[in-house]
Formats: structure tokens, C-alpha cells, sequence
């Protein structure tokens, strides 16, 4: 053994880990804007081939980086505290599409910014299109040549229990394809989904309150009533459009029918689909451009991984200044062959007898003072009880739900008369729409 | 008994080995004796021949242990006896007849005559011994013992037997040095006599005219522990020596850099790191990492932690050939470029050459790192092994015969699953990772002027980062080369070798658009160099490569009956790239050598293949493609290549302080394809063709070498500037993958590096380390014809890892022998990045829009790592020896942003901060060895 005298090196690496630092912070985004520069215009239209009125949205963007935007549903903030949409619209112009056929269709502004056209139309395969359009400060715009490629009609749109990328359980929405005309190879997909909103305290009963005078002295004046609700605000629908980019390219293949091609993931502890939920999907045939435009506008604006980054630079849009001047102009203008699909479900045709996804917001029972002191007393008490009924029902924050019963606010310090509920708890038109609208399909 | 005893008694005396004997000679006419030396040891044999000669035997029992005595003698007499038994030993006998005793000489002889100037009287009487001719005899060795006991380290060797015939002034002594570690020969190593020097050549062969009798040879080169060995030379003779690795040295966190060369070369910008070095640098945890340590040499940076690649004084990470044994390695690193994808253990050094690169190297504009793997022992196996937090990792150094042949072997394997679980960062949290790699090396010297070796490498990792695409790269490589001595003053060493690199995607998620998507990329070469010392003034490197690449770009195949992906394959790309070079290292005079050196690269794209050509003037798209060519099999589509120039230059203003400049130029036909701001793992290598031009890099340096303090500081300034044509970058939003004509996406432009490195290293003492500063500026710009193919309006912007100020601090001092500290400090500028400069609304979202190309910086980046070292007690009989490192990387706790970027989600605009390793990390491991 003398002459197999081995050396055995052996290292043993103990790590004390607790946690590895790796880490994504949201940083605060500061204004760094160069404020010499003018802001650019932003175009956007997404014209088709159906026969529908068609829109052009012009804007200017914006220095800041902090905006926040109200186009987008926000549980966690309630109406009236969200801010002010701050989008820069472009009112004024005058924009117009023109064909390779001569055909020459005109728009009208609606809402500021927001360009409707004339009269319904379609775009036809075949025919070039330009969209043209004059600023109101005069300077003149015009698109590259747009052309449809193709159609595609959506054969089925369907929802199926799923597993998400990261694991969550959920429903998975898948779309399959058959083409119809024309060569279509690059896709995307909107959507528009409408969920049912039902108020999980909701009373038939709310408060009244007249005659309130807060400064009265000794004590505020008020009368306060409790009546059944003239206003259906149990039941609501709320309409949201798509915010993300979802493409499908199939360019290579002869054949580009589609079949399960998932469009969107909804986790089972979203509570938009905890009573009925609707989605109607809207299938783009769009040109190789369009589909490279949005491919890199959503590479930068996601992050796949910590480890290596895209990088990012200015993107413009397919739209440039008529007389040849070098402006960067933002946004994208698609000639596209829609197909349109809507689809219903439940929450328990997925998961039957699970609970349903909580309720976004706390709904705590609550019970407080009627009245408060008067706020023009000369020498004020200290009050140590919440704000009060009245105080509340002003500024419309609160629901009537019952009279005071202790089983159910057993915890308040001043309890009133009455058990209330933050106002959207029973009053789902803070987060919708009351009228049930014209697709809507009960089971 | 009583013999040796005797003897024994002589010894302590001291003065045992020489004799000096005024005794009359004569010849007996001693009695024959017969003996048989049938199955007897020496010792029985001697004990016999004394009892039946009747004479007494003086010797000692070691002397006698290896003589081999195989004769049977019939009739001899002791005389007779004694010449065959003891002629191929080195000892002489004498036989004092009178006494009736023989003496068994080591070496040496018995003078029974006085020199003959002994009385200075010339001796008429002189019989006809052959002593008569050594006019010039030297006179006898005489070596006292105790007087040489203090310095002596070894024993006293004693060289050839002296023979009566041939005493001669000098005699040749010549030998081999290896290490005595892993029997790798030593070249390059000084031996110095008296005032005289030689040096090993590149088999570790040496030969010395030594003056007869005893001599001290002193050894000392770099990494090697400087020896006296104190030899008698009593004839020619060889001495191979084992020299051992200087330990103490190597436990230090230095790099070698041999304190003379560092002043004496006349290249400059290149560094050597041996892996033994890197291991007490605290890096993240724990792990040994030579790239890791390269970026804290000035010059070298990267984008940012877990950043892939490395950049050179400027230069983009596509540029630098990483050489792993000679063949090429795409992608030393696993896991995003936190680990680094070679055995600490197998590896050898690597060698980073910034500046102009020997004349062999080329192909890449910024820097060579030559990556060398240790030979095995050749003595006995060695195991070296760990279990680590990420990774587990063993090391076989395996002799197949003693001397001669070898094997290592490597093999490490990852499980790094749970730092991704471990990670706060949910989209990780489903992540998987794991890697492994392993190596083998075989290594063959069949004789002092031929040697062989051969290595074989692979290495793969898999990582998903949703659980729908699993992605998986790997290197396989293989090398052979064979060096041989062609004359005396020639060498060759001819190289074969083979890489290939590639990766894959496996997509699979619920839908109908599961795929696998693969690309490679392989290469072999074949090279021959050759070295010849002309005289002491010229020493010339010439020879000639060629290598054969071909390149798949990217497949797509659909995965499942299910799926609805089509097939997608993009025609492979061929190219052949050679080149003949020539080099002389001329010694002018003492104080000025110049290292003149010229390469012709030659390339071809070859088909079969087509390519588009374009509309002059026009942007490459495809709507400009103006014709479509085809290419026969074999056919050059198109040839590119140019001198290349490497002149360095270095003059001695002092002994130890010297001036050195240089200037080399080079194409390299080979470009990544990668759009993003950090390497990511599936970046595809594109070779040069019809639309494609090679990079063209000069460089030019100056600088300032400074020894101080009898080599304990090393001092160096060093300036360059450097020019890049040609080089890739691509039109925003690019897609690189699977597209048929990349042309479109890439634009060609122009770099500029400039920037001065300062380092102050201190080799010697307990404290040690280095400090390094370097001020460097990166800059690119590509200014094309429309308005696509520019970037920031065709200006200068500054590149993603552009970080002016860089300093780096690695230290260690050892407060015991026991107890050290090591502490690892950066600080850097922050790297560029795009920032946005305002938002827009768009599909019912809020997009960014972004500024120039990298108008602002993200905030500085510094890190401080510790670490402790503590080494068992040094017990001799120990069962096991061991030493604990405890390490903290980033000890501050900093969160040095690794990127700043933008999501839009539920269309709004988020900024986001990544950070790699945001929190103080601890390690420990704990290492023993028996």
C-alpha cells in the first residue's frame, strides 16, 4: 500500500444561505426627458376588412414617466381617487384614407383625438391604402402603402383548465384557425373581455342624506333616510380591452391553419372570472412589418430574463412627414382581415364546487357614529371615534348594509345604528356597468 | 561485526571518502577464489568473498544493496573478482595487500601516488601509470561533509566513476528537470555555477561543462522552489532533477509573473494566472473562477456580474479567442457567466495576451487567453475532490507508466436548481439549471526530444427560465499536439484540433407550437510551429494553420404529431481560414529586443450556398435584393484576408526598469450575433461572407516597466489605442435567429479604444496582492446611408461595458502561518444603458420611448469579498491535513444594479433594477487532503 500512496483531496462546501440577493426593485421614474425636444406624434389605427365605422387615434407623447393610465381596469383604485388619464390627445387634424382605386374616405373627429370615418367601410384585398393626415399646426403626414394580406377565419374559440409558465392554475384560452383568402403568416390576437360583477354586501336598502349642514352649532343639522334602492347596482358588467401584444407567426409553413393556440391565461384567483365571464377574440392577418413592429415593441417592453437584456432603442412608426423632413413619428398604422369569435364560461365549469376568487377589495363590517361634533365648534373635544355615517355618505364611501347587530362588527369602538361596507362592496357600479349589454348570453 | 563497526567509526570522523594513502601498491598475487553468486543477496555475497579471501571488506551496507552480482567465479582472484562485480557500479575498489584489506571506493579513486607537484619535483621515477599523461591532472576531490552540513538541503550527488583512464578538468554533466509533482519537464529553468548560467529548453534538457569535484548548482525559475544541489563530478554523468512547485509562493494570491520578464520581455499586455492562484480569491460562493480573476487585471472587464464575456481594453466579447489546450472553447462559462466552465482542479494557467499576441495566435482583434491543462502525474495517482453548495467536482491524476505517461481527468457536475428556487424573483421561481463538465487529458513523453498529449473536453448546460422552454448549450472539444526536437536548435509542435459549440430550445407548452430549435457551430485546425534558435541573437517562430469551420444557423422542427411548426433550416455555412506567420525575437543588444513578427490570414466562404446581392445605396432589406447568387459546392464565394503585423519593442533603461511599445494589426472573419446588451448563451457565431466583411483591429501601446525593491513591487503603466472597422452591431429590434439573411439586421461600423493601465503588484511578503486602476473609454459608430442604419445620428456612443474608471484591489496577508486574509475590492463606473425619454400611448398601453443608444449610466458599481483561510495545524503524522475558507462575497451589501429596463404591464410603465447578487453571500469550505 506504501507505493499507492494517494493523495485525496476532498472539499466540502458548506454554505450558510439564507437567500440569495438576486433581486427586481421598482425604481422611481424620474423625468429625463430632453425638453427641447417637441413631443412626437403618436398614430394609431388598426383599419380591417369588416364593414364597420373605422378609427385613427392621434396623440403626442409625453415627457413624463410617471403617468399613470386609467384605460386599463385597476382593483386597487377605487373611482374618484384614480388619476387624471394624462394622454396628450391630438385634436384638429384632418385625416383620410386613400385607395389605390381611387377611393377616398374621410374622417371626423369625435371625442379629441379619436377619428371616425365618414361612413362605414371595409378595406378590400388587393387595394393599396395610405392613411393620410394634416396637423392643425399645418404639417402634413402620410403611412407606407398598406395592403391586406389575407383572411383567416377563427374556427373555434374555447376555454380549457391550464397550468400557467410559473405554475399558477387557471383558464387557458385557445383560438384555432382555418385561412380562407390570401397568404396569411403572421397574426395577432385582441381581445375584449366582459365579466359579470356581482356586490357581495349588497343591501336593497341605501342611505339618503339631505339637509346636511356640517358647521352647524351646537351639532350638525342632517336628515337621514334609509330606502330602497331605486338603482339596480347588485349585478354589473365590466368591459376591458386587451393591453398586452400576442402574436403567431407561421411564415414558412404552406399551410397556416392554426389549432390551440393559446391568446390569454386567466389565474383561478382572478375575481373577473368568479361569476360569468366573456371574451370575444379578434383574430389579425397583419403584414410581416406590422408583425416585426410589435414583436419588438413588446421585447422592450417585458422582461424575460434578469440575465441578459434586449437592446432596447427608439422604434418609429411605418408614418413619415409628406415633404421628405426627418421627424420621428411614433405608434403604427395595420391594414388587417379580422375574424371575430366570442366565448362564454363559468366559473364552475372549471372548477366546480371550489370557492370563488376572493373579492379584490376588504369588505369589513363596520359601525360608527351617526353624527360627528360640529366642525365649527369654538373650542373642539377630541373625538376618538372614526369618521361618521354622514361624514361618509357625502363623499360616497360607504353602503348601507343593516342595523346595528354586534354579532356582526363585534370589534367597533363607537358603534352606531347601522352596519355599513365600503361603498364597493355594495354598489358594483364603482366597478361597472349596470346594464347588461346586448351580447350578453345567460346560460 | 567488528568491521563495521569500525567503518562505521571512520565515517563519524568524517573522512570517509577520501583516502589518501602513501601506502605502497602492488599486485598481489592473491589466492584464486571460486564463488558462486547463486541466489544471494550482495551483503551474503561480500560476507562470502571476505571469509573465503581472507582479506577484510570495507564498505557500507546501502553502497552494496543495489549492485547486482549474477556471476559465478571459478578460479579468480579477489581483483578479478571486484572488476566484474562492482564494473557497472559507480565504485572502485582498492586492495592494501599488505593489510590484507580492501576498500570499496564511492567514486572515487585511490590516489596512491602524490600529484605530481606534490614536492614541486618533477618525479622521474614516474612509472608508466597512466597518470603520466594527465599533464594537467586535476588534483583529487576532496569533500569534507560536515563542513557543507549547514546549507545542505539534499544529499551530496556524486557523478560517473572516475576512471584512471580518462581524468580530465571537466567533465559534462547533463540531465533532465521535471517537476516533481506532476512530472511535467521544467524548461526555461536557471542553473547557475559559480558565475555561469544555463537554462533548460523546452524537454527540461540541460547539459553543463562542470570542473571536476564538487560543485553547487543552483536552480531557480518561476513557480519552481529554488534548490543548491552539491554534486562531485568524477566523470561524466547525468543528473535528472525533480524539483518541487514552490508551495509557499503559490498559497499567496499573486499572479505569476516572473519579476525579471515582466521588465526583460518584450511583449507586453499579458498576464498569466494559474488556477492554483485563484483559489483563495473570494468569489460568489466559493467557487474558483480564473475568468473571475482575470477581470480584476487591468483592461479586463465585462458588462456586469453574471454578464458572458469578457471585454478587452475595449473590445467586444466576440473578440477574443479562448483556447481551452489549443482548441477553441465558444463558451467558457456555465450558468450566465457566474461559473466558469473549467475544472479548477485540471486546469493549469491560462495566459491572457491584450496586446500584440505571439505570431501562432490570430483570428480574434482584442486578446488570446490560452488555457493550458495540467499533465498528470507520472509518479502516483492523485485525487483531488470537493462538494460544493453549486457544484460537485473530482480530479484523477492517473500514471500509466512510471515517467513516461499519464492521465487527468476532470469531471463536475452542477445542481444548481435551488439558487433559482431560491432566488426572490417569481418569474425564476419554476427555473431550472443544471451544468456539467468534464475533461481528460493524456499525456506521453517518449523521450527527452519527443512528447505527446491529447485532450478531450465537453460541457453542457441546461436552463429554462418558464417551465414551457427548456434551452441547452454545450462545448465539445478535442485536441492532439506533438511536440518534437528536430536538431538541436529547432523544435516543432504540430497541432490538431476540433470544436464544436452549440445550442438548443425545446419549446413545449400546451399549444399547437411546440419546437426544437438547434444551431452549431464546428471548427478544426491544424498547425504547425516551428522554433528556431538561430544564435544568441535571433530565435525564429514560424509555420503555418488552417482551419475549416462550418457553421449550421439555426433548425426548427416541430415537436409532437400536434404541432403545427414548420420545419425551418437555414443552409449551412462553410469557410476555410488559414494563415502562414513568421516571428523573430532579435536581441539587438542588451539593452534593446525587438520581437518582429508577420502573419498572412487567408479566408474563403465556400459554398454550396447562396447569397443576396443589393441594391447599391439602398438599405440591405428585402426589398433592395437585387439578385440571388448560387454557389457550387466547394466554390469560394468570397475570399478576404491581409498582413498582419506584430512588433513589440522593449528597451532597458535600467536594469529593472525598461520601456516597452508595440503594434499589432488583425482580421478577424467570425462575428457573434447578439442583440442583446449582455452575451446570452444563444447567440449565434456568423462567419464572414458576400454582405458580411471581417473585423479589422490596430492597436498600438506604450509603456512603463518598474521592478523595485530587489523584484518585491512590480510597477507597470501602460497606455494603448486601439481602431476597429468593420465591427457588427444591428438595426434596432433585430431578429437573429433563424433568419435567412442576417445581412438585413446587421450593420458594420467603427470602434475606438483608448484608456491607460496602471498595476502595482507586490509578489513577496506576508502582505500581498494587487492594485490595478485602469481609465479607458470604449467607443463605437456606425453611420450608414439611410437613416436605419445609424445609430445616435452616425456619432461616436459609448459601448455597453464603456466604464471609464475601473480599480480593483486583491489582497492577502497571512498574520500566522496558519491564519490568512484575503479581501477582493471593484469599483467600477456604471455601464452605459438606454434610458427612455418619454411615453406614449398604443393599444390601449403606455409604451417608452428610449433615448439615444447608452445616453446615461446606471449608478457606480463596488463590491468588497473577504475571505479567511485557516490551515490545520501542520502535525507531520496528521491523518488528514486541512484548511477551512470562509468567504463573503459582496460584504457591503450593496445592491449594484445589474440593468435598468421597462416593462409595460397592465399598460402601464414600470422601471425595473435587476440585481444579481444584491445581499452579502458567506461561504464556507472546508478542504482536507491525506
Amino acid at each position: 500500500m506504501k507505493f499507492l500512496k494517494t493523495t485525496y483531496r476532498i472539499i466540502l462546501g458548506i454554505i450558510l444561505l439564507t437567500s440569495l440577493g438576486a433581486c427586481l426593485d421598482e425604481l422611481d421614474i424620474q423625468t429625463l426627458g430632453n425638453e427641447e425636444q417637441e413631443p412626437a406624434l403618436v398614430v394609431e389605427a388598426v383599419l380591417t376588412d369588416e364593414f364597420i365605422t373605422q378609427k385613427v387615434y392621434l396623440s403626442r407623447s409625453s415627457f413624463r414617466l410617471d403617468l399613470e393610465t386609467d384605460t386599463v381596469y385597476n382593483p386597487y383604485i377605487p373611482l374618484g381617487s384614480r388619476p387624471v388619464d394624462s394622454v396628450d390627445m391630438e385634436g384638429g387634424a384632418t385625416v383620410r384614407v386613400l385607395g389605390d382605386n381611387s377611393v377616398e374616405l374621410n374622417f371626423t373627429e369625435g371625442d379629441e383625438g379619436i377619428y371616425l370615418s365618414n361612413q362605414p367601410f371595409a378595406l378590400e384585398m388587393g387595394v393599396g391604402y395610405t392613411l393620410e393626415i394634416e396637423t392643425s399646426n399645418g404639417l402634413e403626414y402620410v403611412s407606407d402603402p398598406l395592403s391586406i394580406q389575407g383572411k383567416s377565419e377563427l374556427t373555434n374559440v374555447y376555454a380549457e383548465k391550464a397550468v400557467s409558465d410559473n405554475g399558477a392554475e387557471g383558464v387557458a384560452i385557445y383560438v384555432d384557425s382555418e385561412p380562407t383568402q390570401g397568404n396569411p403568416q403572421f397574426y395577432r390576437y385582441t381581445f375584449e373581455e366582459t365579466y359579470k360583477i356581482v356586490s357581495p354586501d349588497w343591501s336593497s336598502r341605501e342611505f339618503v342624506l339631505t339637509n346636511y349642514d356640517p358647521c352647524a352649532l351646537p351639532v350638525p343639522t342632517y336628515d337621514l333616510q334609509v330606502v330602497e334602492k331605486e338603482v339596480e347596482n347588485r349585478v354589473c358588467y365590466n368591459t376591458v380591452p386587451s393591453t398586452s401584444i400576442e402574436q403567431l407567426s407561421t411564415a414558412g409553413s404552406p399551410e397556416s391553419h392554426i389549432s390551440k393556440h393559446m391568446v390569454r391565461f386567466i389565474g383561478k384567483d382572478n375575481f373577473i372570472i368568479s361569476e360569468r365571464y366573456s371574451i370575444l377574440v379578434q383574430q389579425q392577418v397583419q403584414s410581416a412589418d406590422a408583425y416585426s413592429f410589435y414583436e419588438t415593441l413588446n421585447s422592450f417592453s417585458q422582461s424575460d430574463n434578469i440575465f441578459s437584456q434586449i437592446q432596447p432603442g427608439a422604434i418609429y412608426a411605418n408614418v413619415r412627414r409628406k415633404d421628405g423632413t426627418n421627424e420621428n413619428v411614433l405608434g403604427y398604422v395595420d391594414a388587417v382581415g379580422v375574424s371575430d369569435m366570442r366565448l362564454f364560461f363559468n366559473f364552475d365549469d372549471f372548477f366546480p364546487e371550489e370557492e370563488l376568487p376572493l373579492f379584490p377589495f376588504d369588505c369589513n363590517f363596520t359601525s360608527i357614529p351617526e353624527s360627528h361634533p360640529s366642525y365649527c365648534a369654538q373650542f373642539p373635544e377630541p373625538n376618538p371615534c372614526p369618521e361618521s355615517v354622514i361624514e361618509r355618505v357625502n363623499i360616497g364611501t360607504i353602503s348601507y348594509y343593516s342595523p346595528y347587530d354586534e354579532d356582526l362588527a363585534p370589534n367597533a369602538t363607537c358603534p352606531g345604528p347601522y352596519i355599513v361596507v365600503p361603498r364597493i362592496c355594495g354598489d358594483c357600479t364603482l366597478l361597472g356597468d349596470n346594464v347588461e349589454p346586448d351580447f350578453w348570453v345567460e346560460e | 561485526m567488528t568491521l563495521f563497526k569500525r567503518f562505521h567509526c571512520f565515517l563519524k570522523k568524517g573522512s570517509l571518502f577520501a583516502f589518501f594513502l602513501m601506502a605502497q601498491f602492488t599486485f598481489s598475487q592473491n589466492a584464486p577464489i571460486s564463488i558462486s553468486a547463486d541466489s544471494k543477496t550482495p551483503a551474503e555475497f561480500f560476507q562470502e568473498l571476505q571469509a573465503k579471501s581472507s582479506y577484510s571488506f570495507f564498505y557500507l551496507d546501502d553502497w552494496i544493496e543495489n549492485i547486482e552480482v549474477e556471476q559465478n567465479f571459478q578460479d579468480a582472484t579477489v581483483s578479478e573478482i571486484l572488476d566484474v562485480v562492482l564494473s557497472d557500479t559507480p565504485f572502485n575498489f582498492y586492495i592494501l595487500e599488505e593489510e590484507k584489506r580492501v576498500f570499496l571506493l564511492q567514486n572515487t579513486l585511490v590516489y596512491d601516488k602524490l600529484p605530481p607537484t606534490f614536492y614541486q619535483t618533477k618525479d622521474t621515477l614516474e612509472s608508466t601509470n597512466a597518470v603520466q599523461v594527465q599533464g594537467n591532472m586535476p588534483p583529487p576531490t576532496f569533500y569534507n561533509d560536515e563542513v557543507s552540513q549547514t546549507t545542505q538541503k539534499f544529499p551530496v550527488v556524486r557523478i560517473g566513476r572516475a576512471d584512471e583512464q580518462n581524468l580530465r578538468p571537466t567533465y559534462t554533466l547533463s540531465g533532465r528537470v521535471v517537476n516533481a509533482q506532476t512530472g511535467a519537464p521544467i524548461p526555461d529553468l536557471a542553473i547557475r555555477v559559480g558565475g555561469r548560467v544555463t537554462v533548460t529548453n523546452e524537454q527540461g534538457a540541460y547539459e553543463l561543462e562542470l570542473p571536476a569535484g564538487y560543485n553547487i548548482l543552483s536552480t531557480s525559475a518561476m513557480g519552481i522552489q529554488d534548490t543548491d544541489r552539491e554534486v562531485i563530478m568524477y566523470n561524466d554523468g547525468t543528473l535528472n532533477l525533480q524539483l518541487q512547485e514552490s508551495l509557499e509562493q503559490l498559497a499567496e494570491v499573486v499572479v505569476e509573473a516572473d519579476a525579471v520578464r515582466n521588465v526583460e520581455d518584450a511583449i507586453s499586455g499579458n498576464e498569466e494566472i494559474t488556477s492554483e492562484e485563484s483559489k483563495d480569491i473570494p468569489l460568489v460562493l466559493g467557487e474558483r473562477n480564473i475568468l473571475e480573476v482575470a477581470k480584476a487585471l487591468p483592461g479586463i472587464s465585462s458588462a456586469g456580474e453574471g454578464a458572458t464575456g469578457l471585454n478587452v481594453r475595449g473590445g467586444k466579447t466576440d473578440q477574443n479567442l479562448v483556447l481551452l489546450d489549443d482548441a477553441v472553447i465558444y463558451n467558457p462559462t456555465h450558468f450566465f457567466g457566474i461559473f466558469q466552465a473549467l475544472n479548477p482542479f485540471t486546469t493549469e494557467k491560462v495566459n491572457i495576451y491584450k496586446g500584440a499576441p505571439p505570431v501562432e495566435f490570430g483570428g480574434r482583434l482584442s486578446s488570446v487567453l490560452d488555457i493550458e491543462t495540467k499533465n498528470g502525474d507520472t509518479q502516483k495517482i492523485k485525487g483531488e475532490g470537493s462538494i460544493g453548495p453549486v457544484t460537485g467536482n473530482l480530479a484523477l491524476e492517473i500514471p500509466i507508466k512510471k515517467d513516461t505517461s499519464s492521465i487527468i481527468f476532470g469531471a463536475r457536475g452542477a445542481y444548481a436548481d435551488w439558487i433559482l428556487k431560491a432566488l426572490d424573483e417569481e418569474s425564476l421561481s419554476n427555473s431550472e439549471a443544471s451544468f456539467f463538465d468534464g475533461i481528460i487529458k493524456y499525456h506521453h513523453r517518449f523521450n527527452e526530444n519527443s512528447e505527446i498529449r491529447g485532450t478531450a473536453y465537453y460541457s453542457k448546460d441546461n436552463f429554462s427560465i418558464t417551465s414551457d422552454s427548456l434551452y441547452n448549450y454545450s462545448n465539445r472539444l478535442g485536441s492532439v499536439r506533438w511536440a518534437h526536437k528536430l536538431s538541436e536548435k529547432s523544435t516543432g509542435v504540430l497541432t490538431g484540433s476540433n470544436s464544436n459549440y452549440n445550442f438548443g430550445i425545446d419549446f413545449d407548452d400546451e399549444g399547437n407550437s411546440d419546437f426544437d430549435l438547434n444551431y452549431a457551430i464546428n471548427e478544426s485546425e491544424l498547425r504547425y510551429r516551428l522554433r528556431t534558435r538561430l544564435n544568441d541573437a535571433h530565435t525564429l517562430d514560424y509555420g503555418l494553420s488552417g482551419k475549416y469551420y462550418s457553421v449550421d444557423p439555426g433548425s426548427i422542427e416541430p415537436k409532437g404529431s400536434a404541432s403545427n411548426v414548420e420545419p425551418i433550416s437555414i443552409d449551412r455555412e462553410q469557410a476555410l481560414e488559414g494563415a502562414l506567420f513568421i516571428g523573430d525575437e532579435f536581441k539587438v543588444s542588451d539593452k534593446l529586443l525587438l520581437n518582429v513578427g508577420a502573419r498572412y490570414a487567408f479566408y474563403a466562404a465556400m459554398g454550396p450556398g447562396t447569397q443576396n446581392t443589393y441594391q447599391e445605396g439602398a438599405p440591405k432589406s428585402e426589398s433592395t435584393v437585387q439578385d440571388t447568387i448560387s454557389y457550387d459546392s466547394g466554390e469560394f464565394i468570397k475570399t478576404y484576408g491581409g498582413p498582419e503585423a506584430r512588433v513589440s519593442a522593449r528597451y532597458l533603461l535600467a536594469p529593472d526598469f525598461s520601456v516597452k511599445a508595440s503594434f499589432n494589426n488583425s482580421y478577424q472573419f467570425i462575428h457573434t450575433l447578439s442583440n442583446n446588451t449582455t452575451v446570452s448563451p444563444i447567440d449565434t457565431w456568423k462567419l464572414s461572407d458576400l454582405n458580411i466583411r471581417p473585423q479589422k483591429g490596430y492597436q498600438a501601446t506604450l509603456g512603463f516597466f518598474k521592478n523595485l525593491n530587489e523584484n518585491m513591487y512590480e510597477l507597470s503603466l501602460e497606455g494603448y489605442y486601439k481602431r476597429m472597422d468593420d465591427v457588427l452591431d444591428f438595426k434596432t429590434g433585430a431578429d437573429l435567429l433563424l433568419n435567412e439573411n442576417v445581412e438585413t439586421e446587421v450593420l458594420q461600423g467603427q470602434g475606438k479604444a483608448y484608456g491607460v493601465e496602471f498595476l502595482l503588484k507586490k509578489n513577496k511578503g506576508d502582505l500581498n496582492g494587487w492594485l490595478s486602476y485602469t481609465y479607458s473609454r470604449s467607443l463605437y459608430k456606425f453611420d450608414g446611408e439611410t437613416s436605419e442604419e445609424r445609430i445616435n445620428n452616425g456619432e461616436f456612443f459609448p459601448s455597453n461595458f464603456d466604464k471609464p474608471h475601473d480599480l480593483s484591489v486583491i489582497a492577502n496577508y497571512k498574520f500566522t502561518r496558519r491564519y490568512s486574509i484575503s479581501a477582493n475590492f471593484v469599483y467600477q463606473t456604471g455601464r452605459p444603458i438606454t434610458y427612455p425619454v418619454g411615453t406614449f400611448r398604443f393599444n390601449n398601453a403606455d409604451y417608452v420611448t428610449f433615448s439615444d443608444r447608452n445616453k446615461f449610466r446606471i449608478p457606480d458599481y463596488y463590491r468588497l469579498d473577504l475571505g479567511i483561510n485557516i490551515e490545520g495545524n501542520h502535525k507531520k503524522n496528521k491523518l488528514a491535513h486541512s484548511f477551512i475558507t470562509i468567504q463573503v462575497y459582496n460584504v457591503l451589501g450593496r445592491n449594484n444594479p445589474y440593468s435598468v429596463f421597462f416593462v409595460t404591464e397592465d399598460g402601464e410603465v414600470k422601471a425595473l433594477q435587476s440585481s444579481i447578487f444584491a445581499v452579502p453571500i458567506p461561504s464556507i469550505t472546508y478542504n482536507f487532503k491525506f
